[in-house]
C-alpha cells in the first residue's frame, strides 16, 4: 500500500520540532567551552589543540542550527504550497 | 621531548564540569526527522569529541595519578621551549603536568604572542642559555627567532626580557660550537661533512643570523643603539659570528673587529703561530671584505699594529686578500695609502726574521712584493708623492724583492696592478702631463734595475719584463692628451714605427721573437718607449689638423745601432730641426720624448737608489 500523502498539517508539525531543536542546539553549552579553555585556564600544546577544537565545534553547531532552521522554513514554504484543509 | 601543560586546578575542575554538562546536553537531543540527519551528526560529532577526548584530558589533569605514573612534573628552568609555561605556571601559582596526550612541543611556527617571546627571552637569561642547548631546541629557537625578527612588537618584547647575559651565555656556547666544527673541519681536510655535521652547522649559522636580524630590526626602530655592546663579554670567537650578522656600516665593523681581534690576542697567552683552529678574525675579515670600504678601514684602523691584520686569522690567505683588498689604490686614497703602505711595508721587512722559530718566511716576502705592485714607484723612489720611507727601508723592500726570486716572478706577473694607478689618464696640464709620463719612465727604470740587480737569468723571467714594457708603452700611448680623439687609429707615424720594429724583430705582436740582447737593453726600451709616444702623438695631432698632411714622419730606432738611444736622438733632433712644425708643437713633442728616454735619468735615479748609486 503506497504512503498516504503527507499534508501541510504535517509538514508544519515537522518544521516546528526542527526549530525546536534548532533552538537546543544554538544554547547549547557545548557553544561557549571555549571561553572556559583559555590561557587564563590552562597552557600548553594539548590546551592549545583544546581551545582550538573548542572553536571549530562552536562552529559546526551553529552551522547546524543554522541549517535546521533552513529545513524548517523549506517544509513550512511546502506546507503552504499545498491545498489547505 | 614530553610536552608539559600548566593550569590553574580550580579553572580547569569549572572547564571539565562544563564539558561533563555539555556532553549531557548534546546526549538529550533527539530528532528522527529526515531534515535534521545532518544536524544530529553534527551534534554527534561535537558530543564523540568532548566525551571521548577533552573530557578525559580535563579528568586526567585533576586526577590523582600517582598510582600510574602519570605524576605532576615541574619543567626544568634549562627547558627553552616550555619556558612559557613555566614561566606562567609559576607566576599564577598553578599545577604543571606532563602532557601524555599531547605532541610535545609547543610549535614555535605557531604565532607566537608577546608574553611567550617575553618567557623565551628571560628563559635564555637564566638556564636555558646557560646549558646547552638540544638540537631539538635549536631547530625551535631558529623558528621562533624568525618569526620574531619580522614583527616589531614580539622584537620589543625579547630584547628587554633577554639580559647582557643571555646573549653572552647563548652566543657564547653557539660559538663554541661552531668553533669546534670548524677545528673538526680543518683537522680532516679530506673528509667530508657528515650530512649531520652540515645540519649541525646549518643550524647554528640560523640561530646566529637570526639573532643578529633581531638586532637589525631593533636598529631599524632606535637608530642610536649600539649593538655592538652586546658583544662585550662574549668569547670573541661567539661576537664575531654575531657580529658579522649585525650588518654593521664599514667603520663599525673596523672597529668592533679591531676590538674582538685585539681581545683575542690577549686571551692567547702563546705564541699565535702556535694556536691552530679557526679564529674570530676568520669569520671577521669574510664580511669586511664582503661590506664595501670596510677593508680599507680595517687597514687604516690597524696602522698602529698591522699585526691585528696579517697575523689575526688561522687562514693567511684570508689575511692577505683583505690587506690587499685594503691598499687596492681602487679602494684606498692616495693619502690613505701614504701612511698605511710605509707601516705595512715595514712591518712585513721586520716579521720575515720574527716569527717564533725564528725562521726566515719567505711567504712574507711575496706577501710584500704582492702588496707593493700597486704602490711600487712611491715606495722604492724618493719623489714629491712619494712616502715617508727612509732610503735604507727603500733599499730593503727592493732588495728583499729581489733576493726571492719568487717575490721577484710575483711582481713582475703583476703587471696589471703595477700600472693600475697610472690608468686614471694624463692630466691636461702640460707640467702635470710631463710629470706623469716621468712616472712611467721611473717605473720602467725601477723594474728594470730589480731585474738587472736580480740577474735574471730564465726566459720567462726576460718576457715577464718585457710584457710589462710593452704594457707600459701601451699605457703611455693611451695616455696621450687626444684632445677628443681618444679613439683614433693608429696613423702613418706608428705604423712605420711598427713596422720597422717588427722587420727588426722587436715589436708587440712578436715578443716570442725578441733578441735577448734587446731584453736586457734598458737603453733600447725606452728608446722604443719614446719614439713609440712620439709617433702616437705626432699622429694625434695630424687627425687633429695641427701638423699638415705631408710633413716627414718622426724617425724611428734602429735597434740594430751600436747606441740605439744615441742614434735615436741624434735622428730625432735633425727631424725636429727639418720638420717645419710649429714651435709648440716641437716643444710639445720634444718634452715627450725627453720625459721617457731623457739621458737616462730615471734609471740612473732608480739604480742608484737600489745599488747605492
Amino acid at each position: 500500500m503506497p504512503p498516504a500523502p503527507i499534508g501541510p498539517q504535517q509538514l508544519r508539525e515537522r518544521a516546528t520540532i526542527l526549530k525546536r531543536l534548532a533552538s537546543r542546539v544554538e544554547s547549547a553549552l557545548a557553544l561557549d567551552l571555549h571561553q572556559r579553555a583559555t590561557e587564563e585556564t590552562w597552557i600548553g600544546p594539548t590546551p592549545q589543540r583544546c581551545h582550538g577544537e573548542l572553536l571549530a565545534m562552536r562552529i559546526t553547531l551553529r552551522d547546524a542550527g543554522r541549517d535546521l532552521r533552513d529545513g524548517a522554513r523549506a517544509l513550512e514554504m511546502r506546507a503552504d504550497q499545498l491545498p489547505q484543509p | 621531548m614530553s610536552g608539559f601543560c600548566g593550569y590553574d586546578v580550580t579553572l580547569v575542575g569549572g572547564l571539565r564540569a562544563a564539558m561533563a554538562r555539555a556532553v549531557d546536553e548534546l546526549d538529550a537531543l533527539r530528532c528522527s526527522d529526515v531534515e535534521a540527519v545532518a544536524a544530529m551528526r553534527s551534534i554527534a560529532t561535537a558530543r564523540s569529541t568532548l566525551r571521548d577526548t577533552w573530557l578525559p584530558f580535563a579528568t586526567s589533569l585533576l586526577s590523582c595519578r600517582a598510582m600510574d605514573g602519570y605524576q605532576p612534573a615541574a619543567i626544568a628552568p634549562g627547558d627553552l621551549i616550555n619556558s612559557w609555561i613555566r614561566l606562567t605556571s609559576t607566576e599564577r601559582g598553578w599545577r604543571t603536568a606532563t602532557d601524555a596526550s599531547g605532541t610535545g612541543a609547543l610549535s614555535a611556527g605557531t604565532a607566537l604572542t608577546v608574553e611567550q617571546v617575553r618567557a623565551i627571552g628571560d628563559a635564555l637569561s637564566g638556564a636555558a642559555g646557560d646549558e646547552r642547548l638540544t638540537d631539538t631546541e635549536l631547530d625551535w629557537l631558529a623558528t621562533a627567532l624568525e618569526q620574531i625578527a619580522m614583527r616589531p612588537a614580539l622584537v620589543a618584547a625579547l630584547l628587554p626580557a633577554m639580559t647582557t647575559v643571555g646573549w653572552t651565555n647563548l652566543c657564547n656556547q653557539l660559538g663554541a660550537a661552531k668553533q669546534r666544527m670548524a677545528t673538526a673541519a680543518l683537522v680532516a681536510r679530506d673528509h667530508d661533512a657528515t650530512a649531520e655535521e652540515q645540519a649541525d652547522r646549518v643550524r647554528i649559522d640560523g640561530v646566529f643570523a637570526r639573532l643578529g636580524g633581531i638586532v637589525v630590526a631593533n636598529r631599524a626602530v632606535h637608530p642610536r643603539s649600539d649593538a655592538t655592546l652586546l658583544l662585550t663579554d662574549m668569547t670573541p670567537y661567539a661576537a664575531a659570528a654575531l657580529a658579522v650578522a649585525l650588518d654593521l656600516d664599514a667603520d663599525a665593523l673596523a672597529a668592533t673587529t679591531r676590538r674582538v681581534v685585539e681581545r683575542e690576542r690577549e686571551l692567547i697567552d702563546h705564541p699565535v703561530e702556535l694556536v691552530l683552529g679557526p679564529r674570530a678574525a676568520d669569520l671577521l675579515f669574510g664580511a669586511l671584505l664582503s661590506t664595501p670600504g670596510a677593508a680599507t678601514a680595517y687597514v687604516m684602523l690597524t696602522v698602529d699594529a698591522p699585526q691585528l691584520a696579517m697575523e689575526a686569522t688561522d687562514d693567511p690567505g684570508l689575511a692577505h686578500l683583505l690587506v690587499r683588498t685594503g691598499t687596492d689604490p681602487a679602494n684606498m686614497t692616495p693619502a690613505q695609502a701614504a701612511i698605511a703602505m710605509p707601516a705595512i711595508a715595514r712591518w712585513l721587512l721586520d716579521a720575515r726574521t720574527r716569527s717564533s722559530s725564528l725562521m726566515y718566511d719567505p711567504e712574507l716576502t711575496v706577501t710584500l712584493a704582492d702588496l707593493a705592485a700597486p704602490h711600487l714607484l712611491q715606495l722604492v723612489t724618493s719623489g714629491t708623492d712619494s712616502y715617508e720611507l727612509s732610503d735604507s727601508d727603500r733599499r730593503a723592500i727592493q732588495t728583499a724583492i729581489i733576493g726571492d726570486g719568487a717575490a721577484l716572478d710575483h711582481l713582475l706577473s703583476e703587471r696589471d696592478r703595477v700600472l693600475g694607478h697610472l690608468a686614471a689618464g694624463l692630466p691636461v696640464d702640460p707640467t702635470e702631463r710631463v710629470a706623469a709620463l716621468g712616472d712611467l719612465a721611473a717605473l720602467l727604470a725601477v723594474v728594470d734595475s730589480m731585474r738587472t740587480a736580480a740577474r735574471i737569468r730564465t726566459a720567462e723571467q726576460d718576457q715577464a719584463e718585457w710584457d710589462l714594457a710593452w704594457d707600459l708603452l701601451d699605457k703611455a700611448v693611451g695616455l696621450i692628451p687626444a684632445e677628443g680623439l681618444w679613439s683614433v687609429v693608429p696613423g702613418a707615424a706608428v705604423t712605420v714605427l711598427r713596422t720597422g720594429l717588427e722587420a727588426a724583430g722587436v715589436g708587440p705582436e712578436s715578443v716570442g721573437e725578441v733578441r735577448a740582447a734587446a731584453l736586457g737593453s734598458f737603453d733600447t726600451m725606452t728608446t722604443i718607449a719614446a719614439a713609440t709616444v712620439v709617433c702616437a702623438r705626432f699622429d694625434q695631432l695630424v687627425v687633429a689638423g695641427r701638423i699638415a698632411p705631408g710633413t716627414p714622419l718622426p724617425p724611428v730606432p734602429d735597434v740594430e745601432a751600436d747606441d740605439v738611444g744615441q742614434d735615436y736622438r741624434d735622428r730625432f733632433t735633425t727631424w725636429l730641426g727639418t720638420s717645419g712644425l710649429d714651435d709648440d708643437i716641437m716643444t710639445d713633442l720634444h718634452d715627450v720624448k725627453q720625459t721617457i728616454a731623457s739621458d737616462h735619468e730615471s734609471a740612473r735615479n732608480a739604480n742608484d737608489a737600489l745599488l747605492g748609486g
